[in-house]
């Protein structure tokens, strides 16, 4: 393996040691070849600069319409270009002359090679060629339209920072690094996919995050072949264990202060350009449950909301099996007076429990689909609708139970409590389903003690899946079910963290409780 | 070609799953459920079988139950449970069942034939309620007229679950009733039904009397008023009241409500023989006094106390002696507790514990605390 990934970084650095190509003294030799490699594309612009005078100077800026700030272009690199009043002795011939004493642009830096030149203009940068010089200038104009920050729409809070992340990649490190002041916080770029050459960031504490993670997450990112990156979720599935696991090992979220607060607590974050959702690794499986809210609520109402949430979890897995194994296996199981109800509820429906259960199921699936796609508008007539027929009429139509309507609402309802969990959660209620039809209650048990044993041999960059929540240690299970208060979370989550693991230093003495 | 077997198996699998039929697997209303039972003689067969089923029954909205009544003769009980199928249309479920009511004179040939298949069926409850018919047969107590549910089985259910507070009736399970048929030195007791006519002359049941086995045969009856002096020597007797009459040579009366109460049973062997020494400690709290003697001062609540423990330890004497006289039964489960205690003594009287039984000499003593006056400290006070 390790040879593999040196052959690849020794074939990448041999092409591209091929590849330079020098820039030419003369300009016109430089334009046809950039004209060649920008061929057929019209957002590229040209723009032809020529001083006559005494001092004639003649160049050209080359940048792509769209990608710059046209402002800055016009006020700190044109102006000055043009009026700069030069004399007999100054040194216009050489780059270093325009970098220093002419240039207004922030970010500015010589370079000889083309190709560097060519990327660089795909990325919004400005070059300035000057007929004479074997050297360019690349200004950092970038400056396309972004949308503002917002808040994500699919993690609000009550309590806590309204901010999240955009889909540019600088301004979503600013959202963090603005929320950790520490030289410790350390970015590292790389860039993914061969034809969208994505940039990517990976990011972590040092000295918190262990370095085994960072160093698993490093190569597990260079072997991504793929030509395009265009969301996390690509690199979320190419790089996750357990890949037909149908839970999450890779944490995604669009708040930075959910990304800062797990980089405290010793994981690592990959942002990628283009795309408001970052990365998190290790994920573990109480993660799920986790809103950055419980840490800035009291911690009883943080530890009900989580209790709330870890229950709408078996919900949502297992009413419907439960139910369906009771009313048609284990019938003496169920209070004389809710048997006769159920009893007389179901006098008349045409269905077995199996199919009316399964329909119901799709019909809430369909609408949950449907409601997701449409426009906030017609979404809500759908939904009304949807509740309309399917729980009244249906019901008086005798075409379903009205305890079908109830177990189904109660299904539906409880999935959104854990929304990240969605997928995993309709497939494992459809298993438990199926397995309690053939089984009943014994089906359903066989489900869940399948569900642990895949859940206990998960591992997240060699983390196990479901650590702490099988611990009786008082330590470990201050953040799982329940959220302690923080004047008791001393210790950064152990095995994420290796060294280093004091949170507050419980010595001294007004901290100590 | 590996591939193409495994992909085979699997699909053979996915079909052997479909294909079981789940042996087990039965729509709700595909059953109809039993609420109680009652055996009879046949006429033609040996025994007829009559359940109450309840019937739910739902319009929009409303859900009416519905009792529907069903009866099957056959030779044997499970042969007549079979065959009801040929006039339900639905196979009964059992699960549910809250009573089993039999006829006296099947109580009085014996139970076990009855009892074996309801014990050995999986599916009806060990917990099922027995009652004993004090009717002609064991079916009309289903059929009475005015009830507070309108599945008969499921009121009886009632009556048993409340029963607790009333301390005049006990319920007795079937496992109950098996577990003390089996037992050396004890005799079960079942509870009795039987109709009355109400205010309106409409027919009612009540459970107030009890039958007293021996083995698994009747032999007789106790009326309600003995029910609390058996339930006394049991331990159930916990929530009762007990009036008092003519307190302190007046004619007043008083009630006394159960706190709590204890009792001790103590086989003691002695020169002249075996003798059972019952002691039963109660805490009550005076309820009712309808009179306008105050009995609250220390000297006259001991007064009280002491009258009420002397009537008591009458009537409960002249109690156990009429059963040691009349009954062949140990329904105070007498040779249990001196197995239990003295196991050497119960080896050597086992053989013949009736006959000794019949002639054995009680202590009963009552010793009753009254604890508190309810609200009232005085009698509500009159002017002449």
């Amino acid at each position: 393996m390790f040879k593999n990934i040196f052959n690849k970084l020794f074939s990448a650095s041999e092409k591209r040691s091929v590849q330079e190509i020098q820039v030419n003294k003369s300009l016109k030799k430089n334009l046809e070849h950039l004209k060649q490699v920008f061929q057929n594309d019209q957002t590229i612009i040209f723009r032809e600069f020529n001083r006559s005078g005494e001092i004639p100077l003649w160049g050209y800026l080359i940048f792509i319409d769209g990608m710059v700030d046209s402002k800055m272009i016009n006020e700190d690199i044109l102006r000055p270009l043009m009026k700069t009043p030069l004399q007999p002795e100054s040194r216009r011939k050489d780059m270093e002359f325009w970098k220093e004493k002419v240039m207004i642009a922030g970010e500015v830096r010589l370079s000889k090679d083309l190709n560097e030149l060519i990327g660089a203009v795909i990325s919004g940068d400005t070059v300035l060629m000057i007929d004479g010089v074997s050297e360019a200038l690349l200004l950092s104009t970038k400056g396309w339209a972004s949308r503002s920050i917002s808040e994500p729409e699919a993690e609000k809070v009550v309590r806590g920072p309204k901010e999240g992340f955009t889909e540019s990649l600088l301004v979503n490190l600013s959202l963090v690094r603005r929320r950790i002041s520490n030289s410790k916080l350390k970015f590292e770029f790389m860039e993914l996919g061969k034809i969208t050459k994505t940039r990517i960031s990976i990011c972590y504490i040092e000295g918190i995050a262990s370095k085994e993670i960072i160093e698993e997450l490093r190569q597990r990112l260079e072997e991504i072949e793929i030509d395009g990156i265009l969301e996390t979720g690509y690199i979320e599935e190419l790089i996750k264990d357990s890949p037909m696991s149908p839970f999450q090992t890779v944490g995604d979220t669009e708040r930075p202060d959910t990304v800062a607060g797990k980089l405290l607590e010793g994981r690592v974050a990959i942002f990628t350009e283009g795309t408001p959702l970052v990365l998190t690794v290790p994920y573990l499986f109480m993660e799920y449950f986790q809103a950055s809210e419980d840490y800035y609520n009291n911690f009883f109402y943080a530890s009900l909301n989580r209790f709330v949430r870890y229950i709408g979890f078996f919900f949502t897995i297992s009413v419907p099996a439960i139910y369906l194994s009771i009313v048609t296996y284990h019938k003496e199981m169920i209070p004389t007076e809710l048997l006769l109800s159920i009893s007389a509820a179901r006098e008349g429906v045409p269905f077995p429990t199996l199919l009316e259960s399964l329909i119901m199921g799709l019909v809430f699936e369909i609408l949950r689909e449907a409601g997701v796609r449409m426009p906030t508008a017609i979404g809500q007539t759908a939904s009304i609708v949807g509740a309309l027929v399917l729980g009244e009429a249906a019901v008086s139509a005798k075409l379903v139970s009205a305890p079908m309507v109830i177990t189904t609402a109660l299904t539906g309802i409880c999935s959104f409590l854990v929304p990240r969990m969605l997928g995993a959660v309709i497939m494992l209620r459809l298993v438990f389903f199926f397995l309690s039809s053939i089984l009943g209650l014994y089906g359903y048990i066989f489900g869940v003690i399948g569900l642990f044993i895949h859940l206990f041999s998960v591992r997240s960059f060699g983390i196990p899946y479901m650590l702490n929540l099988s611990s009786l240690q008082f330590q470990d299970v201050k953040d799982t079910i329940i959220r302690a208060p923080w004047w008791l979370q001393n210790l950064r989550p152990k095995k994420i963290v290796r060294k280093n693991r004091t949170r507050q230093d419980t010595e001294s003495p007004d901290k100590g409780r | 070609m590996k591939k193409r077997q495994y992909i085979c198996l699997c699909m053979l699998m996915g079909i052997l799953f479909a294909l079981t039929g789940c042996w087990d697997y039965a729509e709700i209303n595909e059953n109809g459920i039993v609420a109680g039972v009652a055996i009879d003689k046949g006429k033609e067969k040996k025994y007829e079988i009559t359940v109450e089923i309840a019937n739910p029954m739902s319009e929009g909205t409303n859900v009416t139950m519905q009792s529907v009544l069903i009866s099957m003769e056959g030779n044997t009980v499970f042969e007549a449970i079979r065959d009801m199928i040929a006039k339900t249309g639905k196979k009964l479920y059992w699960s549910h069942a809250t009573v089993m009511i039999i006829s006296e004179e099947i109580a009085k040939e014996g139970m076990r034939p009855v009892l074996d298949l309801v014990y050995r069926d999986p599916e009806v409850r060990i917990d099922i309620n027995l009652l004993i018919s004090r009717e002609k047969t064991a079916k009309e107590i289903f059929a009475v007229e005015q009830g507070m549910r309108e599945i008969r089985s499921y009121q009886l259910g009632d009556i048993f679950t409340a029963s607790s507070k009333m301390s005049k009736i006990f319920p007795t399970k079937m496992w109950h009733f098996i577990g003390y048929v089996g037992f050396e030195g004890s005799s079960p007791v079942v509870p009795g039904v039987e109709i009355i006519r109400d205010g309106d002359n409409k027919k009612q049941f009540q459970i107030f009397s009890s039958a007293v086995f021996s083995g698994q045969k009747l032999i007789g009856w106790l009326s309600a008023e003995d029910n609390p002096y058996m339930m006394w020597i049991w331990g159930l007797y916990e929530n009762g009241v007990i009036p008092i009459e003519n307190i302190l040579q007046s004619d007043d009366e008083v009630t006394l409500e159960i706190i709590h109460s204890k009792e001790t049973i103590t086989p003691i062997e002695t020169a002249e023989g075996l003798m059972m020494k019952i002691d039963i400690f109660l805490r009550v709290a005076l309820a009712e006094l309808n009179g306008s003697i105050n009995v609250i001062n220390d000297h006259d609540v001991a007064k009280l106390q002491n009258e009420a423990e002397r009537e008591l330890e009458r009537k409960m004497t002249t109690f156990i002696r009429r059963v040691q006289k009349e009954y062949d039964s140990d329904i105070f489960d007498f040779g249990l507790t001196l197995k239990r205690t003295l196991p050497e003594v119960w080896k050597k009287v086992e053989d013949d514990w009736l006959v000794i039984l019949e002639k054995l000499p009680v202590d009963v003593n009552f010793h009753i605390h009254i604890e508190r006056s309810g609200m009232m400290m005085k009698p509500i006070k009159v002017e002449e």
